[in-house]
């Protein structure tokens, strides 16, 4: 019954993008050192969830972790892609305020530094 | 409500305690909060409400213990969608109070527990009742007039 949750990254300059699909359900399904590897000297990491099509509360917790690494490296989180439904759910959560959301990915790589 | 819904109508599913299968009360009750014309918005938060309080039932109520059951029973009436979530396990003591983000993310509590503050969030009532197996019911309330949750979109 789970999809699971795949992760496709690509590096621009100081900015890993990572393309997320399938579901967003396990707090411990990847883990948060996969997306911020150690030695990946990155200033920014956005979030493509234009193909999640679910996330419950196990999957927040495992977005919280992600921002607790971020935090500490420090690495800006910011995503583009969420529907309206999971805007609102993070926003509930307060995950707004360390998960920034833009419309699209040209405007999230514009506010983390890289104009194209 | 729409005509094709009778008023007094009751449906029930039972599904193991396997995360997973929380989805195909989510899509029973999308069928029905749309023949009861909710709009996508509060479909979507019943959604996400129900799919929590099936998780908890599994994963609190029942232990995860594949062979007990969690039982969905939807209760259709003119003005309300009740949905009723009950386990066959040791019971459940909802939390109180929010949970605090910022000790999560600091790491001075479990980033888990957001399962109950959701419930609360996104549906008009929420309470926890002794079920008539020996576990517990969660009990959602969502009116058909009731509130909607702001969206960003």
């Amino acid at each position: 019954m789970d999809k699971g949750l795949q992760l496709i990254s690509r590096e621009e300059e100081w900015v890993k993008i990572i393309e997320l699909s399938g579901e967003i359900t396990k707090s411990d399904e990847v883990s948060p050192d996969q997306i911020l590897p150690p030695n990946q000297e990155i200033k920014a990491v956005v979030f493509n969830f234009s193909r999640v099509d679910y996330i419950n509360s196990a999957g927040i917790a495992l977005l919280i972790r992600v921002v607790r690494l971020a935090r500490e490296k420090p690495v800006a989180v910011l995503a583009h892609g969420v529907s309206s439904h999971y805007q609102k759910i993070f926003q509930m959560v307060g995950l707004t305020n360390y998960l920034y959301i833009y419309p699209d990915e040209a405007t999230a790589l514009a506010a983390a530094g890289l104009i194209h | 409500m729409n005509e094709s819904v009778g008023q007094e109508d009751k449906i029930e599913i039972r599904i193991p305690s396997r995360t997973g299968y929380e989805k195909v009360a989510m899509v029973v009750a999308e069928v029905i909060a749309q023949k009861m014309g909710m709009p996508e918005a509060r479909r979507e938060d019943l959604s996400t409400a129900l799919s929590e309080a099936i998780l908890n039932a599994m994963e609190h109520g029942n232990q995860m213990n594949e062979e007990q059951q969690v039982v969905v029973t939807f209760s259709l009436a003119a003005d309300k969608l009740l949905v009723a979530v009950s386990d066959q396990g040791q019971g459940f003591h909802p939390p109180e109070g929010m949970p605090n983000l910022e000790d999560k993310i600091e790491g001075n509590s479990p980033a888990r527990g957001w399962g109950w503050f959701l419930m609360e969030q996104l549906v008009d009532q929420v309470e926890v009742v002794p079920s008539a197996n020996g576990g517990t019911s969660v009990r959602l309330v969502v009116m058909l007039e009731g509130k909607v949750t702001q969206t960003n979109g």
